[in-house]
């Protein structure tokens, strides 16, 4: 059996998942990167993308996980992320209405510079959304 | 004596419907409270977690430099201040701006608004409102709460402001609810701040520590907001049933004070009539 690790999922929400987990993976500032049992001490940040964790058990969960950090200290990992959503509990609706009305906003030649950035950001997180949940046989 | 029962009356049925109001205020509150309250618990672990290893980076690389960690020579405050949307909430706003009025004496500042009472109040004292976007507490979601972490750190970064703080009004217990203020930037007290930690040895950021550190810098900021905002609001929700409990209590200890005082004028009127009957009879 595979070496686990204690792997401890915290979002603004609240504690989205506590336990042993074999592997976590996740977007970073620099690039996609995979934990595994036994990392060196590490510290990143995460930006918005897929994230999939490998349970004891060998399941797979994933979900749309948005900004946040990861920090593995003497074989315990902190993930803390802005939203976690597993796979199961994205509301695929809503991510296409968002989705929707920011291509309807981006549109806009007058948009200002910030809200530009942060209707793109928001873009990219429907995006994110729609797709783990349609990679999941939820839409 | 009759006209004098008429008013009576009438005041006690004007009290009856306040009543009504206020028991009503008293029952949404409490049945959003729970609500608000777990919200509230539900963002300390990760804000506390986030804390803490923004602690440890600052404490690990004694020269590192970071723009959030330095502070600007600017002298002017910058306030972010959460108070409710709507009054009938006990001093719930009177005493967070009273805080503020404490917090602020002699310094030069501007204020960044939460809820429509503050935005009102500093209105009305012709304070530079930084902007009043975020006027209904009740409509802000985390989005909101990252896009005033950005621009926070935007005005920090640019040296328009050298301290940045939070007013808000912390969640003590059902009963207690005590204004309170935090710094946000710069961020130079992480280096004050004493916490015995375990030895985890080095620990590897990628790519530095340094765009470690101004990446989450802003998403600490806003989780620090969110947290503080969920406090208020559960704050607001606690006062305002503590004082729409007090307001009914209030009201129904004046109905039955009226209510005495309306059934001894009654029965003042009933036995004057008596007499002037009884002394009608003896004069024929």
């Amino acid at each position: 059996m595979a070496a686990t690790f204690h792997l401890q999922i915290v979002s603004l929400d609240g504690v989205e998942f506590d336990g042993m987990a074999q592997q976590v993976s996740c977007r970073t500032i620099d690039g996609e990167m995979a934990v595994l049992a036994h990392h060196i001490n590490y510290c990143t940040a995460i930006t918005v993308g897929k994230a999939v964790v490998v349970l004891e058990d060998g399941t797979r969960r994933e979900s749309a996980c948005v900004g946040g950090m990861l920090t593995m200290v003497n074989n315990e990992c902190r993930l803390i992320a802005n939203t976690w959503e597993w796979a199961e509990e994205i509301d695929v609706d809503r991510a296409r209405t968002a989705l929707a009305k920011t291509e309807v906003k981006l549109r806009d030649a007058s948009l200002g510079e910030s809200s530009r950035r942060a209707a793109q950001l928001k873009k990219r997180r429907a995006e994110l959304r729609i797709r783990i949940a349609e990679e999941n046989g939820r839409a | 004596m009759a006209s004098n029962m008429k008013a009576v009356k009438l005041r006690m049925k004007s009290i009856e419907s306040t009543m009504q109001i206020t028991r009503a205020m008293q029952l949404v509150a409490a049945s959003k409270l729970r609500k608000a309250k777990e919200k509230a618990d539900n963002t300390r672990p990760s804000f506390g977690i986030l804390r803490n290893t923004l602690i440890d980076i600052s404490k690990r690389n004694t020269e590192f430099t970071s723009v959030y960690s330095k502070a600007s020579d600017s002298p002017r405050w910058l306030y972010v201040v959460i108070a409710g949307d709507r009054g009938m909430a006990g001093g719930y706003n009177s005493n967070l701006f009273k805080k503020m009025v404490e917090l602020s004496q002699g310094k030069d500042y501007d204020v960044l608004p939460l809820g429509k009472k503050t935005v009102e109040y500093y209105k009305r004292r012709n304070v530079t409102i930084l902007t009043d976007s975020f006027a209904e507490v009740a409509d802000i979601n985390m989005g909101d709460c990252f896009s005033i972490a950005n621009i926070i750190c935007e005005v920090f970064r640019k040296g328009n402001y050298g301290h940045i703080a939070l007013v808000y009004t912390g969640f003590v217990s059902m009963l207690t609810q005590r204004p309170d203020q935090t710094s946000l930037l710069p961020l130079s007290d992480f280096r004050e701040a004493e916490r015995e930690e375990e030895s985890s040895g080095i620990i590897l950021y990628e790519p530095d520590s340094e765009t470690v550190f101004d990446a989450v810098v802003p998403q600490y900021l806003a989780a620090l907001i969110y947290g503080a905002m969920n406090e208020s609001i559960a704050s607001e929700l606690a006062a305002r049933r503590t004082a729409m409990d007090a307001a009914t209590k209030n009201a129904g200890e004046m109905l039955d004070k009226l209510a005495l005082y309306y059934n001894r004028a009654r029965q003042a009127s009933i036995t004057q009539e008596i007499t002037e009957i009884v002394a009608g009879a003896e004069g024929t």
